[in-house]
């Protein structure tokens, strides 16, 4: 079938074995690609209960079926595995080159399971397969591993999927780095260097076939004009996420560990500060957009530091948690971040939890190694970081992740653990903005911002319909239709900010994969709408499997009961009684255990996740 | 009375300036605040206030459409935004 390149690659790495499968064409029918083959792949293949740093468990890497065209924005591919530090079902996905490349050397997916004997890399190019000896990269940063991968190879054009120190040494929340883009959240770096995997390298020439290109080449000029007439577009060119002041002035920017929503002197993190620093910009494969950028400090602390980014996440995770706007912080952590491979979210949310602590004496300057984890001293964060990847004093015990850290810190320590099923919040504090928050609390993979982004609530988006971000009624539709989008075009693993600025909508998506692929079921939105909700509550019973249900859609303490003290969302709580009801009324679950209904699983024709 | 206003983006470019504070009548309302707005920075201000899609205008952090839309009342110590659309991911 077109579009696809029908191919999906098994490596055994115990074994030391590989086998070729083709793509089945109901597989493709009912998920449509990408996070749907991700979500079925997983729920078929891996034992309830499987250890995720185990030899059983599976590292599934993903390309859309639109990757490798000349559709805009779907350079992203998708890793999914079972998480180490939430316990559940887990996708996590980068921009870049891989997926594209994927596509050139023939696969659509690869499927990595069993633990090497020694540190390997493995090797695609063209359609031909090998592992490869990385006992001499392991320890390097995923910078130096880039480059020593390409000197090895000899062609600088070959594509990278890496872990740093922090994958190799199992801190719960390593991700996998290409080229300084991250699949970031959920520890699939973890995943990977327990397999001691150090990377996948990635070349090839192979076109990808299209079924109607006629049909394609007009969908794909609909889609550009949709771009071109957009009036963020040049907005969004120019700076994509790298600011801080949509939250602030809304107050949900989380500040010392969530208790307060707005930054002092955060005027120092505007979009116009990182413009002044910006020295080049960047780009995913087929994307105009090219939202990315590279950032250098020319002086103070900071001078001579860069990175690409930081993006809106990454600013906040190396200023809000520490109660201390920095802008040349922001990117010496973020490529800190990068070299050793870590998620900025979780390690800058871990680094507020410590603060924390320290303020309420439970853990001490003898914990610290006699750092001062004052707020508005920001000198231990890089510090910090580093310790956190290569497991190092404080550094190893929030490697485990916030929730895993208060439970053998004890003393209470729990209720300031700031996450969800184990999964560190983002950068929103969720009592300002309701339905964003029903999404963190509802996420199949724990407190994960893109798997229904409310850019209702945060931006004012009109689309389906204008929200009052503090109220509460009508929020579990709103989070439904949110999470639901998001899963239908994850299908192609569509970059989510076409959809959310509005520049594309299911239509011509639809359009783009119908002609790509020749399956006509897929220019229809309503069809696409009902595999996206499939996609959804199929990950929703991985969990359930898994031992989830109602208990774990919980907030800390904090948020549910501590109005925010001051700012634009002053004397907010996050109500998540009702706004659960309603959620799982509307997803037609079951009010009591939060566990999809049979008649609502036969309804998406997922009859065989209820064991009968 | 007293209105802090914060622009963004374009609309700070034309205002030339990050923030400030209007002395505004009592009873005035979100209306007469950008209306005295386009008096002081001209058409052009005007102009991009009133065309700027998905420009959201916040009264103390809140959505003016939910807070009577143009007719929003003011009061003194409010803070008034005007963020043209920019995204976080």
């Amino acid at each position: 079938m077109a579009g696809y390149k029908n191919r999906i690659l098994r490596v055994n790495l115990t074994e030391r074995t590989f086998s070729e499968e083709s793509l089945n064409k109901e597989l493709i029918h009912n998920f449509v690609g990408g996070r749907g083959f991700g979500a079925k792949l997983l729920y078929d293949e891996l034992k309830p209960g499987v250890d995720p740093l185990g030899e059983e468990s599976e590292l599934i890497f993903i390309s859309g079926p639109l990757a490798g065209t000349n559709a805009q924005s779907f350079g992203r591919y998708k890793v999914f595995f079972k998480s180490p530090l939430t316990g559940s079902y887990f996708k996590s996905s980068s921009g870049g080159y891989v997926a594209s490349e994927m596509k050139f050397s023939g696969l659509d997916i690869i499927v990595i399971k069993g633990i090497a004997d020694k540190p390997v890399s493995l090797w695609v190019h063209d359609g031909k397969y090998e592992l490869r000896d990385a006992t001499y990269l392991w320890g390097l940063d995923c910078d130096d591993t880039h480059t020593l991968i390409r000197e090895e190879l000899s062609d600088p054009n070959i594509r990278i999927a890496c872990i740093g120190p922090a994958g190799e040494r199992g801190v719960k929340y390593a991700g996998i780095f290409s080229d300084r883009r991250a699949c970031g959240r959920g520890g699939g770096g973890t995943v990977m260097g327990s397999k001691k995997l150090k990377a996948i390298a990635v070349r090839g020439h192979q076109p990808v076939e299209l079924a109607d290109r006629e049909a394609f080449a007009a969908a794909v000029k609909e889609q550009i004009k949709g771009y071109q007439t957009n009036r963020e577009f040049a907005t969004f060119s120019e700076s994509g996420t790298q600011n801080s002041e949509f939250t602030n002035v809304i107050g949900i920017f989380p500040t010392k560990n969530f208790r307060e929503g707005v930054l002092p002197n955060w005027e120092q993190l505007e979009r116009t500060e990182y413009n002044k620093l910006r020295v080049r910009k960047t780009r995913c494969y087929s994307c105009m957009l090219h939202c990315g950028s590279i950032t250098k400090m020319g002086t103070g602390n900071y001078a001579g530091a860069w990175s690409e980014g930081p993006e809106y996440e990454t600013i906040w995770a190396f200023t809000g948690p520490v109660a201390q706007a920095d802008i040349g912080l922001t990117i010496a952590a973020d490529k800190l971040c990068d070299d050793l491979g870590l998620d900025t979210i979780s390690t800058g949310n871990a680094i507020g939890f410590a603060y924390e602590l320290y303020e309420r004496g439970l853990i001490t300057k003898k914990d610290t190694g006699g750092l001062e984890l004052t707020y508005g001293n920001n000198e231990p964060v890089m510090l910090l970081i580093r310790q956190i990847a290569y497991r190092q004093g404080l550094g190893d015990i929030l490697a485990e992740g916030t929730r895993e850290a208060a439970r053998r810190i004890g003393h209470g320590a729990e209720q300031y653990a700031i996450q969800v099923k184990g999964l560190e919040l983002p950068a929103y504090d969720p009592r300002g903005a309701k339905s964003h928050g029903l999404n963190l609390l509802t996420s199949n993979i724990g407190a994960d911002h893109n798997t229904g982004y409310a850019p209702q609530e945060i931006f004012g988006a009109p689309v389906p319909r204008k929200v009052n971000r503090f109220a509460i009624e009508g929020k579990g539709e709103l989070t439904k239709w949110n999470q639901d989008l998001t899963a239908l075009f994850e299908t192609g693993i569509l970059c989510s900010f076409a959809p959310s600025m509005d520049m594309l909508r299911e239509e011509v998506y639809g359009r783009l994969l119908s002609a790509a692929t020749g399956v006509a079921d897929f220019s229809d939105p309503a069809y696409l709408w009902q595999v996206g909700e499939r996609i959804f509550n199929l990950e929703r019973m991985f969990n359930v499997r898994e031992g989830f249900d109602i208990k774990d859609d919980v907030f800390p303490k904090r948020l549910t009961e501590e109005s925010m003290p001051a700012g634009p969302s002053a004397g907010q709580i996050f109500e998540a009684e009702p706004l659960l009801t309603d959620y799982y009324q509307v997803r037609g679950w079951d009010g009591k255990t939060g566990i999809p209904t049979k008649a609502k699983l036969n309804e998406l024709g997922l009859g065989f996740t209820t064991g009968k | 009375m007293n209105v802090e206003v914060l622009f963004f983006g374009q609309l700070r470019e034309l205002a030339a300036v990050r923030q400030t504070t209007f002395v505004m009548k009592d009873g005035a309302r979100l209306v007469d605040l950008i209306e005295h707005l386009g008096g002081k920075y001209g058409d052009a201000f005007r102009h991009e206030a009133n065309n700027i899609r998905h420009l959201q205008i916040l009264i103390n952090g809140q959505q003016h459409t939910f807070l009577g839309g143009m007719e929003a009342p003011l009061k003194d110590g409010d803070t008034v935004v005007f963020l043209p659309p920019i995204f976080g991911g």
